[in-house]
């Protein structure tokens, strides 16, 4: 009997980050040196839905509000820095809400929150005015609608507004979908419908099917985890829709990698994982090569080091089974 | 002032009275129109206006001519269209009527105009006029005409004699000449300037809640070509965004109409498809953004400057130019002739437009079906007055936590909410009822009801001291309402006699019922032992001793018992029937206090 062969995974486990993924090289570069003329022309070279999900991740860096102020101010004119500034804005506005319960965030918190949000409204919608076809504002905007509590028509309005621009867009999909399930203001069939939807209209290698990862994920969370949870993700029918997206989605001939990719990427093998399948997980692990995004794992795990026994886990399960 | 269009209108005048005249082909139109209408009115005054108007009217030879009258803000305005003889005819008789006015009529007309008021009902157009300029002005129209009820034939004679005078009317005839035979005979009177429209001071832009299905929003703006043309891109851009490429709104449109010399008044309107509210709120507010950004469609701006343009090309531009030129001339405006609107019109530009786009946000007042307005940089209009007047409170039965305040200076009505507060300097409607009831409208458009039958204490005295307080210019007698509107307490609450002498005593608490009951059984006890002791005293023993009464007898134990011994025990006897009734009773009163107080009766200090 052999041992079991041991994985090399040259970095430690951690999420990605605007500081760390590779592709943002140049991206980084120019904010580091202040050069936000070359930080839009390089978002403006991605694709759509990249350029979103890299200014997502530039808004969560800490601080980062300080120089998005000073450039705000001097640069009202650019769409792409009030768009950074209010997903900012918005940020910060989580962090003081804290991510409980509604019943359980104190009334001050909550006062800060609807502020920071507003703030943040006030500057997308200046943006959506002088840039109606500027995607990334409106992604921002569907987000901003769930914790406005605006209505559904409102939300789907604005969603609809940044498909006509970036369909197929994963980031904007899944602030969609936030705001369809039970938790929020919508219903399972709302949210079922919408990420099946979803998937069906992508195309071939397009990293947005796995919006159905993310469904049953939500899914999972709302049984509580644990065994019912497991229950729930290993039901054939659940296995076979995940197999059949991730097929049409990052397991396609078609899909190349990409730092949205590590989202998608993330979200099936951690549905694979918990639902106990391993062979399917460890084809992700294995693409993933270390990589991996905050969301959805930081629904199962407290700290991305555990990351590293859970990839070791999966794949020793997966070599296991295989004799 | 007209001589720059005297190419298309010419300048006259009949019987002294300015008169515009420009050809047009068909029958001959004309129009009186007086410098006058609804916001000139107050709220015990509102309809005189129209009042006048119908009037005015009424003595009509109605022959085969088309005429009407209309009020308006601004303007009173009476047109016929017709023969030369029946536009004389009609005119003549118009000014008959208002040199003398048929007031035996006005009862009749009142009741029409009644009619025709209870048909209308109070839609949003009218909540944005309260909001924005109070009961005053450009808000008296939304009052529903309330002044009617009050409204005697001295004061019609008197709006006629101020009003509907020579010197505050513009006649205009579109036709070939002035008609022959044409007279205008009306008393002399005074030129009245359009009443400058004032708001409510508040931060803006706001909003406020309204009826469900549909969004308002309204702004008063410099008048300008650059404004016309924006309120026709508006509605062209809303009409895309919400209903061509959203499918949220079935209407979507935008109105520009002057209101003074200076300034006009854009109303944005949309109705929103079921479901679709909060997505026609946002659509509104995405649309606004977007001007105010010059943001705007090619097409929208071509079609409307083409629409706008058109306007202006019709063959007898003269005559269609009649209404607006009367009324700009009574108001004080500039009268621009059409090849400078023209002009102005070719060369506004985006930018032009986003500037008006900006003014109009700056004075934006949006009334919502749904949520609120704050996300999008609107403050909300304030729902309650800043405070509560202090004074004689009258809670209501069966809910203590409302109570009408009623003090030196006006009323209240305070709820845990809020309150809304009509102080007597600043209300400008006190409407009657024959049951005692009484409203009063403030200038801000707050109103206080005060119905005696739900309020605790509230007594014929305290009506009869609150008209004495009321301001006499205000008073509306309304009609007696019929017994199933008067309004009643809450069945379920059983409304406690208040006491006729203040009752300044709490009684005692629950420990006086557990004392009181110990003293009427020690009281029970001590009476049958008197009893017992007086049947003992005077009576023959079996031994055949007597003894009498004045010393005493013997008793079975062969004690003595005196008359002392029995005069004592009934003492006792006595003595604790009067606790008993004092704990039992002050217990009794201190739930009676307690439900009074729960009624909302204020103890005496």
């Amino acid at each position: 009997m052999s041992r079991v062969p041991e994985i090399e995974h040259p970095r430690e486990p951690s999420y990605d980050t605007f500081a760390d993924i590779p592709d943002y090289a140049s991206l980084r570069a120019a904010v580091d040196a202040g050069d936000w003329r070359g930080l839009e022309v390089g978002l403006d070279s991605l694709p759509a839905d990249e350029a979103t999900y890299a200014m997502t991740l530039l808004a969560e860096v800490a601080g980062i509000e300080a120089v998005l102020e000073i450039e705000h101010a001097a640069h009202a004119e650019s769409a792409h820095i009030a768009t950074l500034l209010a997903m900012r804005r918005t940020v910060q506005a989580w962090e003081a809400r804290t991510r409980r319960q509604s019943a359980d965030v104190e009334p001050e918190r909550f006062a800060a929150f609807l502020s920071l949000l507003r703030e943040s409204e006030i500057m997308l919608i200046a943006v959506c005015g002088a840039h109606p076809n500027f995607a990334p504002a409106w992604a921002a905007r569907i987000t901003n609608a769930r914790g406005l509590q605006l209505g559904a028509s409102e939300m789907r309005r604005r969603a609809r507004r940044h498909a006509d621009l970036s369909p197929h867009d994963l980031t904007a999909q899944g602030a969609q979908l936030q705001y369809l399930l039970p938790k929020w203001f919508g219903t399972d069939d709302d949210a079922a419908a919408f990420a099946r939807g979803c998937a069906a209209a992508a195309p071939e290698g397009s990293t947005a099917p796995a919006i159905v990862a993310v469904y049953h994920l939500e899914r999972w969370l709302e049984t509580g985890g644990r065994a019912a949870g497991t229950a729930y993700l290993s039901r054939p029918e659940v296995l076979a829709e995940l197999r059949a997206s991730a097929a049409r989605s990052v397991l396609h001939v078609a899909y190349r990698p990409t730092p949205l990719g590590v989202v998608a990427h993330s979200a099936f093998l951690m549905a694979f994982w918990l639902a106990g399948a391993h062979a399917d997980a460890a084809v992700h692990v294995r693409a993933l090569d270390g990589r991996a995004s905050e969301f959805p794992w930081r629904y199962a795990i407290d700290e991305p080091s555990e990351l590293g026994r859970i990839r070791a886990e999966i794949l020793s399960q997966e070599t296991a089974a295989r004799r | 002032m007209l001589e720059g269009i005297r190419d298309l209108i010419q300048a006259t005048d009949v019987d002294g009275i300015p008169t515009l005249l420009a050809p047009q082909d068909g029958p001959m139109t004309a129009g009186l129109v007086f410098r006058v209408g609804t916001a000139d009115e107050t709220v015990a005054t509102g309809g005189i206006t129209h009042l006048v108007e119908h009037l005015a009217l009424f003595t009509q030879n109605l022959s085969a001519g088309h005429q009407n009258g209309e009020t308006h803000d601004n303007f009173t305005h009476f047109f016929v269209r017709g023969t030369e003889s029946q536009v004389v005819a009609f005119l003549d008789s118009v000014c008959a009527s208002l040199r003398d006015l048929p007031v035996h009529r006005a009862a009749v007309e009142k009741d029409i105009l009644r009619t025709e008021a209870n048909g209308r009902g109070f839609g949003s157009a009218y909540a944005q006029r309260i909001e924005r300029h109070g009961a005053v002005g450009p808000g008296v129209v939304a009052t529903g005409e309330l002044g009617l009820a009050a409204i005697d034939t001295e004061q019609i004679l008197e709006w006629a004699r101020t009003y509907f005078t020579r010197d505050n009317v513009v006649l205009w005839i579109a036709g070939d000449r002035i008609p022959p035979g044409l007279r205008l005979d009306l008393p002399s009177g005074a030129r009245h300037a359009v009443p400058r429209a004032a708001a409510i001071p508040q931060a803006m832009p706001a909003y406020f809640p309204g009826s469900q299905g549909s969004v308002l929003l309204d702004a008063i703006v410099r008048r300008s070509a650059a404004a016309a043309l924006y309120s026709r891109v508006l509605a062209k851009s809303l009409f895309r965004a919400l209903r061509q490429e959203g499918g949220y709104s079935y209407t979507a449109d935008c109105r520009y109409e002057p209101v003074d010399a200076e300034r006009a008044r854009i109303t944005v309107y949309a109705d929103a498809l079921p479901e679709q509210q909060a997505a026609v709120i946002g659509g509104l507010v995405d649309v606004l953004a977007a001007l105010e950004a010059g943001t705007i469609h090619a097409e929208d701006l071509s079609t409307a400057r083409t629409a706008s343009l058109d306007v202006l090309d019709v063959p007898h531009l003269g005559a269609a130019m009649l209404p607006s030129t009367a009324m700009d001339l009574l108001m004080g405006a500039r009268v621009v002739h059409p090849a400078e609107v023209r002009r102005e019109y070719e060369h506004i530009t985006p930018a032009d437009l986003a500037a008006i786009g900006r003014e109009m946000k700056a004075d934006a007042l949006a009334q919502i079906p749904e949520g609120d307005l704050e996300w999008a940089g609107f403050s909300p209009s304030p729902r309650w007055s800043r405070g509560a007047v202090q004074g004689a409170r009258y809670p209501r039965i069966g809910d203590p936590t409302t109570v009408v305040v009623i003090g030196n200076d006006g009323v209240s009505q305070t709820t845990p909410h809020g309150a809304a507060t009509v102080l007597f300097d600043s209300c400008v409607g006190y409407l009657t009822w024959p049951d005692g009831a009484r409203t009063l409208l403030g200038a801000d458009g707050f109103r206080v009801s005060v119905e005696p039958s739900l309020h605790l204490g509230m007594t014929a005295e305290t009506i009869a001291a609150l008209d004495a307080a009321a301001p006499q210019g205000a008073v509306i007698p309304l009609p007696p309402r019929a017994p199933d509107e008067i309004p009643q307490p809450p069945s379920a609450v059983s409304i406690p006699k208040l006491p006729t002498r203040p009752l300044r005593w709490r009684g005692y608490g629950a420990w006086a019922v557990v004392v009181g009951v110990i003293t009427a059984l020690l009281g029970l006890v001590f009476f049958a032992t008197a009893i017992d002791l007086t049947a003992s005293v005077g009576t023959i023993d079996e031994d055949g001793d007597h003894l009498t009464a004045s010393v005493g007898t013997i008793d079975e134990d062969g004690d003595l018992v005196t008359p002392g011994d029995v005069v004592a025990r009934w003492t006792i006897v006595l003595i604790m029937a009067g606790a008993t009734i004092q704990f039992l009773g002050g217990a009794h009163r201190r739930r009676r206090w307690k439900r009074l107080v729960a009624a909302g009766w204020q103890p005496p200090l």
